[in-house]
């Protein structure tokens, strides 16, 4: 099917001209120090120790997701746009979604190695403090739960790429595409408070009597909150496979809506 | 009946809007026949890659129809029969040069096999053998051009559109590029290629079209245009210049 | 050397010195203008905006500020005039150090280090905030509901220094229902559920306490006194125990229980005062008039 066919070929021509950019691996780099530091950090407390780790591997990852979601893959898009590059692409037989849905696996699987690459150097120093200082970890403490919570934090990413796309797709210069998506970023990553403030607080200023208006906020911006799961992981919390399956149910519907109306958008585009 | 290689048809292109507003295509109408080596010239900033970028449907006209091989573009399918190169060929810079011919190649729907025998010649067509598997971001500027007029020929359609496709190259590099499209004519293919260098256009085209400032000033066999023993050069700036007193900008 | 060289070696010179003397003047200027806030700005936020700018990194915000807190705590080395360094408590800006840990609660209320640097310090002299430090430890014990330390902390301080027992009796019993709590948790907040067997109880408390106190923080030293203290009450209670038993009734003083033999003396009073023993037949360390103290009444 010619569809998949140059998915994947869009999808793989992303994913090695990200893998290969030098700004992943700085960025890499660094955050494999950030991981190595996560043990000196960790000793600097004397109560959970393990919460700590987590905690600081989890974030490492997040904090490079962001950054290759927001430098890396905002790059090639705009290098796409701004130099022409997408002409390469569009001057053959390819359909705006083609090539909006390929981008989007191409520098998914990127953020995936990363969070794999991280997530890796993340378990092996908190699999440290558990051999090295066993009583300062929770007693709930579970590597699957672990695990789930970098699945959790990935899915997160893959939902800030979208909501990336979509501000590419319609923005008319790459740095106002950046700024609607960190802004995004920010409001999504606190969703979950402001609903809860508005509903639940008598003292929410000029928010009152408006919480209709955050919940429907709420359901138009991604609810992030709901992807951090360090406090989870940190803490051995319950985490089910139930909420895991509905959390990417989430991730998927909602990176598919936003990638619909990029499609939509970017048919619009002129590339001039 | 065949229908001619490009057919556009009093199309108009308006950029910006209220105070910013700009014409920069005033109701072009011209035809392609098949097989023929068409040119397309004009000063900086006539309009020529617009007019290229509506025919590949990366603009969209204000006003007037374009067809390509018979296919309406925007409505039609006709990419995997054209190939493109642009005025500025940008590449994905940490691909080689083979990725970023397999890439256009099994976008166009060649299948693998075909493509792993016609990279190499292609490449060593455009002198570009020893960089075949060299990141595209080390090239030069020539280099890339090259490699963009692989890239056109990849999949080896019947309609060439080139965008100055002797920028930036050197007279080697012109002289490659020049026997090129002759070899494409004498295969049947139609090129359609913009230019503001004379030279090239005396040499190559059947027929011609001159813009400027968005109107098309003349359109018609190249002999007719150069009628009278004079120079394409002298024949070329005559007109512009009764552009100008014409219409003053 | 050519003309050119000389120029930039010129402007290279001119330019530095420029920048060495800004730089120099800046620093004396700060120097001479110290001003030691009362309140650290950076951290002095309302607790959703806390929230909110720490986004999904919680976790990590929290750990810096209880790092930060930790900071603001302890000693320091100063120098001394005459030469040489000494060892000097900081300057201790406890509104700023409980909004740190107010801080790093809010935004990880689960976080063990801040709970329990928190009960290392802020109750005790010279903070004296023990109302903060239950505040504290009634949101840690809420989030952790693996952890019986909170409560226990809690029962601690209703009864060292609200003088509570009834109040710490229930406190204990609630630390008792978490999973893997020890046992003595439950003996001993029955006991003080109860008001009776104070002392044995609070000997227990002193020593559960000074098992995981930092001989570092405030208060250790008090503790370890008053721990002395109370095994030289029960040394005195057995012996009155043994009196009653004999005689029937609780010997009239101290006097009178050295003399009958079952006391060879009284033990030593580490804050050098006599046991009281009053009509009741409770034996007080610290007041030797008997006075009892009124509830709620913080104590030493």
């Amino acid at each position: 099917m010619p569809a998949l066919r140059n998915l994947w070929y869009l999808a793989l021509a992303t994913y090695i001209e990200g893998i290969r950019h030098k700004a992943l691996w700085a960025i890499v780099c660094l955050a494999i120090v950030l991981t190595m530091a996560n043990v000196f950090v960790a000793q600097l407390f004397t109560w959970d120790l393990g919460k700590v780790s987590v905690e600081f591997g989890l974030s490492a990852v997040s904090l490079t997701g962001l950054l290759l979601v927001f430098f890396l893959g905002m790059k090639i898009m705009a290098d796409d746009l701004e130099r022409n590059r997408i002409s390469l692409i569009m001057s053959r037989p390819v359909a705006g979604w083609h090539y909006i849905v390929g981008k989007f696996f191409g520098l998914g699987v990127i953020l995936l190695t990363a969070a794999l690459i991280l997530g890796g150097g993340a378990v092996l120093s908190m699999w440290y403090v558990t051999w090295q200082f066993p009583a300062y970890v929770p007693p709930q403490f579970s590597w699957l739960v672990y695990g789930m919570a970098l699945g959790s934090q990935w899915l997160g990413l893959m939902m800030m790429l979208a909501v990336s796309m979509l501000c590419f797709s319609f923005a008319s210069q790459p740095f106002v595409a950046l700024l609607l998506a960190v802004s995004t970023y920010f409001l999504g990553q606190n969703m979950e408070l402001l609903r809860r403030v508005v509903v639940e607080n008598a003292h929410a200023g000029i928010l009152i009597g408006q919480e209709k208006v955050v919940v429907a906020l709420s359901w138009v911006f991604p609810n992030l909150s709901l992807f951090d799961k360090k406090a989870v992981a940190a803490y051995g919390l319950a985490f089910s496979g139930q909420e895991f399956g509905l959390l990417v149910l989430y991730c998927l519907t909602y990176s598919a809506l936003l990638l619909f109306f990029a499609v939509q958008l970017f048919k619009r585009k002129e590339l001039a | 009946m065949t229908h001619p290689a490009i057919n556009i048809n009093c199309v108009s292109k308006i950029f910006g809007s209220g105070r910013k507003r700009n014409r920069v295509l005033h109701d072009i109408s011209l035809a392609v026949s098949r097989g023929e080596v068409f040119g397309f010239l004009g000063p900086n900033g006539a309009g020529k890659s617009t007019t290229i970028k509506l025919l590949l449907h990366f603009l969209r006209p204000d006003s007037g129809s374009l067809r390509v091989l018979g296919h309406l573009v925007g409505q039609e399918e006709f990419r995997h029969r054209i190939g493109y190169l642009s005025e500025f060929p940008f590449f994905y810079d940490h691909l080689t040069a083979r990725e970023t011919l397999l890439l256009s190649g099994r976008l166009s729907g060649m299948n693998k096999a075909s493509l792993q025998k016609r990279i190499p010649l292609l490449l060593e067509r455009m002198n570009l053998s020893t960089a075949i598997d060299r990141l595209v971001g080390g090239f030069s500027k020539g280099m890339k051009q090259r490699l963009g007029m692989a890239n056109s020929l990849i999949h080896d359609p019947e309609l060439l559109i080139f965008d100055e496709p002797m920028s930036g190259l050197d007279p080697l590099g012109r002289h490659l590029i020049k026997g090129l499209i002759a070899e494409l004519r004498s295969q049947g293919k139609t090129v359609f290629f913009s230019s503001h260098i004379l030279s090239d256009i005396e040499d190559l085209c059947d027929r011609i079209g001159i813009i400027h400032r968005g109107r098309l000033l003349y359109y018609g066999g190249l002999a007719e245009f150069v009628a009278g023993g004079a120079h394409l050069e002298e024949r070329f700036v005559e007109v512009i210049e009764e552009a100008d007193h014409a219409c003053p900008a | 050397m050519s003309t050119g060289l000389v120029r930039n070696i010129a402007l290279c010179v001119f330019l530095g010195s420029l920048y060495v003397a800004s730089y120099h003047t800046l620093l004396s200027y700060r120097a001479d203008h110290v001003v030691r806030s009362q309140h650290s700005s950076s951290w002095n936020l309302p607790p959703l905006v806390l929230q909110v700018l720490a986004g999904e990194f919680k976790g990590l915000v929290a750990d810096l500020m209880v790092l930060e807190a930790g900071a603001r705590l302890g000693t320091e080395v100063v120098r001394n005039p005459q030469g040489g360094f000494r060892v000097v408590p900081k300057q201790y800006d406890w509104p700023t150090i409980h909004q740190l840990f107010v801080g790093s609660q809010t935004l990880d209320p689960a976080f063990a280090q801040t709970y329990t640097l928190a009960q290392g310090w802020l109750p005790w002299e010279p903070a004296w905030m023990v109302a903060e430090a239950q505040d504290i430890l009634k949101i840690a014990a809420r989030n952790r509901p693996w952890d019986w330390r909170p409560l226990h902390d809690m029962g601690f301080n209703e009864y060292y220094f609200r003088n509570r027992p009834g109040e710490a009796g229930k406190l204990y019993l609630e630390a008792a229902k978490t999973p893997n709590a020890p046992s003595f948790l439950t003996i001993l907040g029955s006991r003080l559920a109860q008001k009776g067997g104070e002392t044995e109880s609070a000997i227990v408390i002193m020593q559960s306490m000074l098992a995981t106190k930092d001989k570092e923080e405030p208060g250790y030293a008090d503790m370890v006194q008053r721990l002395q203290a109370l095994e030289g009450v029960r040394v005195i209670e057995k012996a009155v125990g043994k009196y009653e038993q004999a005689v029937g009734r609780n010997p009239g003083s101290l006097v009178e229980l050295i003399a009958s033999g079952l006391l060879e003396s009284l033990p030593s009073n580490p804050y050098k005062l006599e046991y009281c023993m009053d009509q009741a037949g409770i034996i007080y360390f610290d007041r030797p008039d008997c006075r009892k103290p009124p509830p709620g009444e913080t104590g030493r």
